[in-house]
């Protein structure tokens, strides 16, 4: 029996992503910017407030700001592999449910060919009795549909776009013959 | 040094640099939270990645605006005080100054004085100075407008210890009175001493007070010259007199005053004291001048009286409300003034010090100690005064006063509410009696004449102890004034009279004269610099050498060419001869 797919806002994620990557390189650039001035405005101070000033509160402001950027930026490459954990994790719930849908569909036709089957030897006795010759042959038992292997698995879209593709999703369908066909999606299936 | 400095345009610009690039990103954390809030909610558990970047982005925030704010009260301190590089060079230059201002005292004593002046007419000048001539000079009692015109010399005399603008803290002034039609010299001179000027200085710099004050090293100093006279009628024990007795004998010196000339003196507090120790030596009373007349106001000065000079007239005046006379009085052991506040003074005084004149609950426990001491030393008698300075040191110590122990706690105790005397000057018609509550009833309870009642020294002294108010912890001179206009003309008009007909009236010159104390005085250990003729060394005693003194004798020469000279400091000043009597008073005095 599949699974329930992952809930996950998989359009969100990956927006959430590029703009904390975004984030993290605004502040690194601006902040250098502000280290910056801060540094040419220390030139024009004298005296035990200028020491004060860069060591107390320029460099660790600084730092804090460099530690903050690299956390932004791990953060969004954790919300892209969420997503791709995600999306994976949902595809594979499609496949079980695409086997799952096949199995009704085998089980549906081997008892139509059984019925076809009973028919066929009733209506050949039928004809022995009446001594008549019976020329039909019997039904074919129809093979069991063939479920198709899911794609590759998505990897985690990387910075700075974090682009997930434009259909990482699989969806499967059955056109009436041997095959539960897979085709993939921009969306996860309905 | 650290020097303190900044360019304040380029702060000024970098704040706003610093606040557009913090608000520009705070604005994007912002967004970014709101996008970053939304998709976690919408992801189930496990499925949410950390906000820590963010979550430590916003704390950079709170750090960008703390160095904002250091930034910003660095530059608000120094634009404010305007604090910068220059002034702080300005500043190196100004504390150098006091040592330029030794070398260049001789050649230059008259610049300078102008610009001590300018740095702190009130504070004293740390350095000699040539005396300081009174441009209005000096106006006493008009023969044709006053009954008893030498009275009204004392108490414009006493006025003028209350005028800090006119006497600075370091002087004494010096009066030679002048025909009224030629503005020559009478040969009637008079010396107005004001007090101690640290009396209540302990309440904004305990540690300051205890030492000499730094500002002026005056030798009206309360912790060490005043205390030191106390018990003593030796001129010897008294940095004070002794630096008046020098101005006189350079005075004779150079001609500016004959020796042996008439000279009244009006003391306040410790230069009562100084008074009467001056009055009480031979030399100087006797053989460097002739005092006539002293007026000796706010101080218990009765231990003294027995050694004044025969031919000197004393009026001594004495509010009985007036707590640091009381306190002199305890330290010398005299239960008498205490007895009078027996019965109902005490509480007077309690009643008058806490309400009216006191704001603070400290104040008013101090107070209520020292009042009740009063009391206690009173009932106890005069064993209890023995241990007088011990209570009143606990009573110091309760109103968190620093306590040391000396007897000068004994100040601390009574006088926590205690103001020196530095008003302006008192425009006496101005002074309405009625306006002033808490003196409802003037009254003059004792004229006791000393010599024949109660020391026996002679009849030549007259005690006036009248029931003031309680300004200035009944100590100010406003207490005194109002006394003298009051009753004056009936109780010392015998001795104003015959002031009077000794010529100390109408008007005359008057210099203020400097009496910093040397530093071989404050600190004997330190080392005489030696003269050279480069740069004269200042002497405690430049005043001018030849030149006629300024104000003093013919006038009219403000522009004196100052001649250094180096006269011996006091240490070395040669004891004059005959040895000075009488034996130091050994049971207080002060």
């Amino acid at each position: 029996m599949a699974g329930s797919r992952p809930v996950f806002p998989f359009d969100e994620a990956l927006v959430v992503a590029r703009n904390l990557q975004g984030l993290a390189e605004f502040a690194s650039q601006h902040g250098g910017s502000r280290a910056t001035t801060r540094t040419e405005l220390l030139q024009s101070w004298r005296g035990g407030h200028a020491d004060t000033f860069a060591a107390s509160h320029g460099s660790p402001e600084d730092e804090q700001l460099a530690n903050a950027a690299t956390e932004l930026g791990a953060n969004a490459e954790e919300w892209a592999t969420q997503w791709a954990l995600a999306v994976n994790d949902t595809n594979a719930v499609t496949y079980d449910e695409a086997v799952e849908e096949a199995e009704r569909l085998n089980a549906a036709r081997q008892s139509a060919w059984g019925y076809a089957m009973r028919s066929y030897y009733a209506r050949a006795a039928e004809a022995a009795s009446n001594d008549q010759v019976f020329y039909a042959s019997p039904p074919r038992r129809p093979d069991d549909i063939v479920v198709d292997p899911l794609p590759d698995n998505v990897t985690a879209p990387s910075s700075p776009g974090f682009s997930g593709g434009s259909a990482p999703f699989a969806v499967y369908a059955y056109d009436g013959g041997a095959r539960m066909a897979v085709s993939t999606a921009g969306s996860p299936p309905a | 040094m650290t020097v303190e400095s900044m360019d304040l345009d380029a702060t000024e610009a970098w704040f706003q640099t610093a606040r557009n690039i913090r608000t520009g990103i705070d604005s994007e954390l912002g967004r970014v939270i709101g996008l970053e809030t939304s998709a976690r909610n919408a992801a189930e558990a496990g499925r949410q990645p950390s906000n820590s970047g963010t979550t430590q982005l916003n704390a950079v925030m709170g750090t960008f605006v703390a160095t904002e704010t250091f930034a910003y009260d660095v530059y608000n301190t120094l634009a404010v005080t305007d604090f910068t590089e220059a002034d702080a060079t300005r500043l190196a230059e100004l504390r150098a100054l006091p040592q330029h201002v030794r070398i260049l005292q001789g050649t230059y004593a008259e610049l300078l004085t102008l610009e001590m002046k300018l740095e702190d007419a009130k504070a004293g000048d740390r350095g000699i100075q040539p005396p300081r001539r009174h441009p209005d000079g000096f106006t006493g009692g008009d023969p044709e407008f006053h009954e008893l015109p030498a009275m009204q010399t004392a108490i414009q005399a006493l006025i003028d210890t209350a005028d800090s603008e006119l006497i600075w803290q370091d002087e004494f002034e010096f009066v030679a009175f002048t025909h009224p039609d030629t503005g020559e010299p009478t040969g009637k001179y008079m010396l107005v001493l004001p007090g101690v000027t640290d009396l209540s200085s302990f309440k904004d710099d305990p540690g300051e007070s205890l030492g000499w004050a730094s500002g002026s090293y005056t030798a009206r100093d309360t912790w060490i010259a005043a205390r030191e006279s106390h018990g003593s009628a030796l001129i010897d024990d008294n940095v004070y007199a002794r630096l008046v007795e020098d101005f006189i004998e350079r005075s004779i010196e150079n001609g500016d005053i004959p020796r042996g000339a008439n000279l009244a003196i009006v003391g306040h507090s410790y230069g009562a004291d100084t008074a009467l120790d001056l009055a009480s030596d031979p030399v100087f009373n006797g053989e460097l001048v002739t005092i006539t007349h002293v007026v000796a106001a706010a101080y218990h000065s009765e231990p003294q009286l027995p050694f004044v000079q025969d031919h000197t007239e004393v009026a001594v005046i004495q509010n009985i409300y007036d707590i640091p006379v009381l306190g002199e009085a305890i330290l010398a052991g005299d239960g008498e003034p205490l007895a009078r506040l027996n019965a109902e003074g005490g509480e007077r005084i309690h009643n008058a010090l806490v309400d009216p004149w006191n704001t603070g609950a400290d104040v008013v426990n101090g107070t209520t100690d020292a009042v009740d001491f009063l009391a206690d030393g009173v009932d106890a008698g005069a064993e209890a005064l023995v241990d007088a300075p011990i209570a009143v040191a606990e009573g110091a110590a309760n109103v968190g006063i620093g306590v040391v122990n000396t007897p000068s706690n004994i100040w601390n105790a009574f006088v926590p509410w205690g103001e020196a005397p530095t008003v302006g000057p008192v425009d006496l018609p101005d002074i309405d009696i009625t306006d002033i509550p808490s003196i409802p009833n003037i009254e003059h309870i004792e004229e006791v004449d000393i010599g024949k009642t109660v020391i026996g020294v002679g009849d030549n002294i007259t005690v006036v102890e009248f029931e003031g108010g309680f300004e200035g912890a009944g100590h100010h001179q406003n207490e005194y004034l109002t006394y003298l206009a009051e009753d004056g003309s009936n109780d010392l008009g015998a001795f104003f009279a015959d002031m009077a007909e000794s010529g100390f009236v109408g008007t005359g010159t008057a210099v203020s004269v400097d009496v910093t104390v040397p530093e071989e005085v404050r600190n004997p250990a330190t080392p005489v610099v030696p003269v050279t003729a480069a740069t004269p060394a200042p002497s405690a005693f430049t005043f001018p050498g030849p030149a006629p003194l300024p104000g003093v004798g013919p006038i009219g020469t403000p522009d004196v060419e100052l001649e250094p000279v180096a006269p011996p400091s006091i240490a070395e000043t040669p004891p004059p001869a005959p040895s000075r009597t009488p034996e130091p008073i050994t049971d207080g005095g002060n």
